[in-house]
């Protein structure tokens, strides 16, 4: 036998546990022993003689010492304890009076596996695994790894809207076990598993949070569909740009430097409707997760946050639907096995009413003086999910989804020769997403993670026009066709690797090679007489293929009341110059007692992409350009330090002050006409400075929850071109931003939410001289811009309410919701506009967008 | 309903309506007083220039010239002339333009800062065709072609003008006495969607198009254009259209972007959907621009 097989023999031992085994009733037998100046081997060797048992055991286990014992009255298996006194050994009863005694040197060992849930058979994300003073979160997997110090041991894992699991660990498990562990569902919050999220989570994970999906849920939102990236604005450090036009601002940040991904995979365009929606589906959202502050050294490529959101597995034990109805949208969800327990399958999507429901963008029309169009969004998520083995799974993630507006016309004029013109003037704004994933297990706590994937966002713009004339026999036609195109594609592969075998520390690093490809622009022109074509062409503007590659390493190390991660992450990029950047990330978490939680972060991140703004065909599309030789990459340099305290009453109370320093940030220059072909050239660059203190306070339990957020912060910018260098407010440097979540649950099946938001308003740049010039026989007042943000408009707030009723009828769950947004209907400035009047003089008048608006959300759930 | 009831459901329908908004009031930045300085230079011909000042953004006076300012005019970096605007602001250069020279004016004048302005005058461009072609409704198909130069980027100004008589109704016999025959700007409108892509930004005036070579640097390029045959037709003291003529216009780029900046600009501030566009000039120290141009006509009689 090999030791290997003895290795395991012992193992399969073990787990019989030595305290349970009812052969091995002798050990509960009182006894007295003594001896005297022998050895341990010795005096083990005496006990078993005089007690009646053999043993067995590995040479040199129970070390050189010489003891003296003198013991009465006591239980054999403690006599034995003391006997091997501080020797790393474990023994297992064989039959009915023999112990085999081995050595047991995997103490501290890692106990790893996977939480599901035993109705879906669905991992459990974010459950927590508590053995003694120490919890580790379930990952998206359901996975965790946690270091055992004794055996026997008891570990409970919770989670909300789970009962308590409690499992009683008797013995070490075989090196390649993996444990699953079947959580039963309990939509009743347990006050038991509230308690423990409370006093272990009370503040967030290490330099990050994870988004509660049931709060955003409960938080009201335009037209009754919950805004998954829209509600996130409530957070302390996240603010949204516009009403419309959205994007998210994180610290100082611009919207393109947030990573926004999906699955692991850059999503570049996450909003529909000019920023009003979210580009996800509830359905289809399993959980998300947010960095702000020093994020793991894994993600790279945005300066200022990351926003991780993963898709939902489908249900592996049975077929499940939803449907949800609004004024603006449709969403449908199904999810069930192909194979149960094996593999399983979800497919969501939506599609909005927009463009049967006119009204709805009547104000963007007004205002924006577009022409009248058709305007409609959709968008389809699947996941397959298929499981190997216990230790080996892969996932299969699809996403697409877009914006659509068209105008189209046909005419037809009668007469001796008809006339029939047909015109079509659309535009397509899309993400495609999809990615291939495979996840190996190899041994308690190794870790291996490998996919590969492909984005591209992309923006279409096709005008037509057709036009046919007969007479008599003879057809004339004219097809002209004008296609413009931008459009930014990604190949993703990568390794990641997980290694927690080693107490205390968990090790992560990984490979990534990203290859871009950047089209900012392609103009195509067709334009055909009859048979005879005079021009079929496509003009790539600057397309460039380039390759950026990353390499990261991250130790989280635990001791005590410290948590410490630590990385490196390296990135090249490779257009014109070849740009390496090192960027370390660093996080400490102090937790001083149950009730404070001390955090400092840092990070350096490099961006080497960025977006420009583009409104030529008079629709806001960003433009994803490279970085090169003229626009350099972009640095950020993040520190942070965070204090939170548990009050009584289970008040959580946080705060966090953090500065951030940017290198070559960009603004545009003065006098740009032509953003995408010469975009290099109409930028410049310049550094950026910004700090703010963050405070929350948060009840996050009973009838009446939720939370107050404050944050008090100020950003600047300084380009050598523009204001000579001066420093001038960034654009949305908003002073004061304050927000309230309330929620009230009356009865289990109501919940009313109320959200009020304020927010210092945001800058615009104004002209501050004008004059009248003669250009081509037409006389234009033409006004100079002064200093780069030089108005700042009123301040944004808003008061939004809903109410959320849930019924259960038949096997289905009905949900209605009745929400209004901007319940005092207030007028918020998004824009300024100018007018000159009779007299000559200039008149400036505030836009609004979003009214109030009312709305109700139907759903059901099967 | 009680009295008070309904008046707290009316201040509540009020709040909803009005909302707590505040009173938005902008009263302008005071900037700086600069000269503003246009010089159009056609070849063959003289500098023609115009000097002011600018106004701050929210008056309504007229602008005032600028006399007795001091300009100076360098030809390929060489010293060509000096003059002096008189009390319009006007004035003029003995220089004429000529295709390929390299040109600077500076402008002084005390109390402002100095205003400068540099361009190259564009190659001649000859159009070599201009037919009708179609005629679809009331519009008129017009086709015309040109030689773009080869290696250069060059940024084109195409306009059209119609000839017809002006004439006078005799009050007692209600004939028609012309009087003189003059040429009149028309509206056109590329068929060509060309001008659509994203560096020949289409226009709003109507009264010209402008386009640039970058899709078709060096070739022979054939244009389509189309006119509304009203303009054509006889209308009260005008006669009917006898002739056409095309006129293209090569344009420095810093005109070309001036004009399509002028074609985009609203004064719209941080919106909707994004940036203002300022309109770029091209002199420094001061605002204006400074625009040369060579041109090439070609005309057609009209049935």
């Amino acid at each position: 036998m090999t030791l290997r097989h003895l290795l395991l023999l012992l193992g399969i031992l073990a787990c019989l546990g030595p305290s349970s085994n009812a052969q091995c009733d002798f050990l509960n037998k009182v006894a007295t022993f003594s001896c005297q100046k022998i050895s341990r081997e010795s005096a083990i060797n005496k006990l078993a003689e005089e007690q009646g048992f053999t043993v067995n055991y590995p040479s040199n286990c129970f070390g050189d010492d010489i003891i003296t014992l003198n013991f009465s009255n006591k239980k054999i298996s403690q006599l034995i304890r003391v006997v091997a006194g501080d020797n790393p050994i474990s023994f297992s009863c064989v039959g009915e009076n023999a112990l085999v005694f081995y050595r047991n040197n995997k103490l501290p060992y890692t106990l790893a596996g996977f939480v599901h849930d035993n109705e879906t058979q669905m991992p459990v994300n974010g459950a927590l695994v508590v053995y003694d003073q120490h919890w580790v979160e379930t990952d998206l997997d359901g996975y965790f790894a946690i270091e055992i110090f004794q055996l026997p041991s008891e570990v409970i894992v919770y989670h909300p809207g789970y009962d308590p699991y409690t499992v009683q660990v008797k013995s070490i498990a075989e090196e390649f076990d993996l444990v699953h562990w079947l959580l039963e569902p309990n939509s009743s919050l347990s006050a038991a598993v509230v308690n423990v999220f409370d006093s272990i989570l009370f503040v967030s994970k290490t330099g990050g949070v994870n988004i509660n999906m049931k709060e955003i849920e409960r938080i009201p939102s335009i037209a009754g569909s919950p805004g998954i990236l829209n509600s996130l604005r409530f957070i302390p450090g996240l603010q949204s740009t516009l009403e419309v036009n959205g994007g998210m601002i994180v610290r100082g940040g611009s919207k393109d430097q947030n990573l926004i991904l999906f699955d692991e995979m850059e999503l570049y365009n996450p909003m529909h409707l000019f920023g009003l929606f979210s580009v996800f589906g509830q359905g289809s959202i399993q959980s998300i997760e947010f960095y702000k502050n020093s994020y793991p050294a894994q993600y790279g490529g945005r300066l200022s946050s990351v926003l991780n959101v993963h898709s939902k597995q489908g249900d592996y034990k049975k077929w499940k639907a939803t449907m949800d109805f609004n004024p603006v949208l449709f969403e449908a969800t199904i999810s069930g096995p192909l194979k149960k327990d094996k593999t399983s399958l979800l497919i969501s999507g939506r599609r909005s009413f927009t463009d049967f429901f006119p009204l709805f963008y009547e104000q963007i029309q007004n205002q924006n003086q577009l022409s009248r169009f058709k305007y409609f969004f959709y968008d389809v998520t699947g996941t397959v999910n298929h499981r190997f083995s216990d230790k080996s799974s892969m996932y299969f993630t699809n996403y697409f989804g877009g914006d659509k507006g068209y105008i189209r016309g046909k005419k037809v004029t009668e007469g001796p020769k008809p006339i029939q013109e047909v015109s079509n003037d659309e535009f397509l704004q899309s993400n495609v997403l999809s990615t291939l994933g495979w996840k190996m297990w190899l041994t308690n706590g190794f870790h291996i993670h490998a996919k590969v994937g492909f984005t591209e966002y992309k923006f279409n713009h096709e005008n037509g026009y057709d036009l046919t004339i007969t007479d008599g026999d003879q057809t004339y036609n004219r097809n002209t066709r004008l296609t413009y195109e931008s459009r930014i594609r990604d190949w993703k592969t990568g390794v990641y690797f997980k290694a927690t075998n080693n107490p205390n520390s968990l090790y992560q690093f990984g490979i990534e090679n990203v290859q871009h490809r950047f089209t900012p622009s392609s103009s195509g022109y067709f334009l055909q007489e009859n048979d005879f074509i005079y021009y079929d062409t496509l003009f790539n503007q600057r397309r460039s293929e380039i390759t950026e590659s990353r390499l990261f390493a991250q130790n989280v190390w635990s001791k005590g009341n410290f948590r410490i991660m630590s990385g490196l992450h390296f990135a090249n990029f490779d257009n014109q110059v070849n740009y390496n950047t090192l960027q370390p990330r660093l996080n400490v978490t102090y937790d001083a007692g149950k009730k404070n939680k001390i955090e400092f972060g840092f990070a350096k991140t490099s961006q080497f992409i960025l977006s420009v703004p583009n409104n030529l065909l008079g629709i806001p599309i960003d433009i994803w350009v490279p970085a090169d030789s003229n626009i350099k990459p972009q640095h950020c340099w993040t520190y942070s330090l965070g204090y939170a305290h548990k009050f009584a009453k289970n008040l959580v109370f946080r705060a966090d002050a953090y500065y951030k320093r940017f290198e070559n940030i960009v603004e545009f220059r003065s006098g740009v006409v032509d953003f995408v072909a010469e975009w290099d050239k109409a930028l410049l660059t310049g550094k950026s400075r910004s700090a703010g203190a963050e405070f929350l306070l948060k009840k996050e339990k009973g009838k009446v929850n939720g939370w107050i957020s404050y944050v008090l912060s100020k950003t600047e910018r300084s380009i050598p071109e523009l204001n000579e260098g001066a420093w001038f407010p960034f654009q949305f440097d908003r002073r004061h931003d304050f927000n309230i979540v309330l929620n009230y649950q009356p009865s289990s099946a109501i919940t009313i939410g109320c959200t009020w938001t304020y927010a210092s308003g945001h800058y615009l740049t104004t002209p501050e001289s004008q004059f009248l010039i003669t250009a081509e026989g037409k006389r234009y007042l033409i006004q100079q811009y002064g200093a780069k943000n030089n108005l700042k408009l009123p301040a944004y707030h808003r008061l939004d309410f809903g109410i959320h009723y849930n019924k259960k009828v038949g096997n289905a769950d009905q949900i209605w919701s009745f929400t209004v947004y901007n319940a005092y209907n207030r007028k918020n400035v998004y824009y300024v506009n100018s007018q000159i009047n009779n007299n000559g003089t200039v008149d400036f008048q505030p836009i609004s967008i979003l009214p109030i608006l009312p709305s109700v959300n139907y759903a059901i759930r099967f | 309903m009680p009295f008070a009831s309904k008046v707290g459901i009316y201040i509540m329908m009020a709040l909803l309506v009005f909302g707590c908004n505040d009173d938005f009031v902008f009263t302008g930045e005071a900037g700086e007083r600069k000269i503003v300085a246009v010089f159009f230079g056609h070849a063959d011909s003289a500098i023609q220039m115009e000097l002011y000042e600018s106004q701050f953004i929210t008056e309504d006076t007229l602008a005032s010239p600028i006399s007795a300012a001091e300009i100076r005019l360098y030809l390929d970096g060489q010293f060509s002339e000096s003059l002096s605007s008189n009390a319009l602001g006007i004035a003029k250069t003995q220089y004429k333009v000529t295709a390929g020279d390299s040109l600077r004016i500076a402008v002084r004048k005390d109390g402002y800062n100095l205003a400068e302005a540099k361009a190259l005058v564009p190659d001649q461009v000859d159009l070599i065709q201009f037919d009708t072609t179609t005629r679809v409704g009331s519009q008129l198909g017009l086709r015309l072609s040109f030689v773009d130069p080869v290696l250069k980027g060059n940024f084109y100004l195409m306009e059209m003008h119609a000839q017809r008589w002006v004439y006078e109704l005799d009050q007692f016999t209600q004939e028609r006495i012309d009087s003189a025959k003059v040429w009149e700007s028309i509206d056109i409108q590329s068929v060509n969607k060309i001008f659509f892509s994203d560096k020949n930004i289409v226009t709003n005036e109507q009264k010209f198009e402008l386009f640039n070579d970058q899709i078709f640097n060096g070739q022979n390029f054939v244009l389509d254009i189309n006119v509304n045959a009203f303009n054509l037709r006889e209308t009260i003291g005008k006669g009917k259209a006898k002739n056409i003529k095309v006129r293209l216009r090569n344009i420095n780029e810093d005109y070309y972007n001036f004009l399509t900046a002028l074609s985009l600009n609203r004064p719209i501030f941080g919106g909707p959907f994004s940036i203002s566009s300022q309109v770029p000039g091209n002199v420094t120290g001061g605002y204006g621009i400074f625009a040369v141009y060579t041109s090439s006509t070609a005309a057609i009689q009209m049935k």
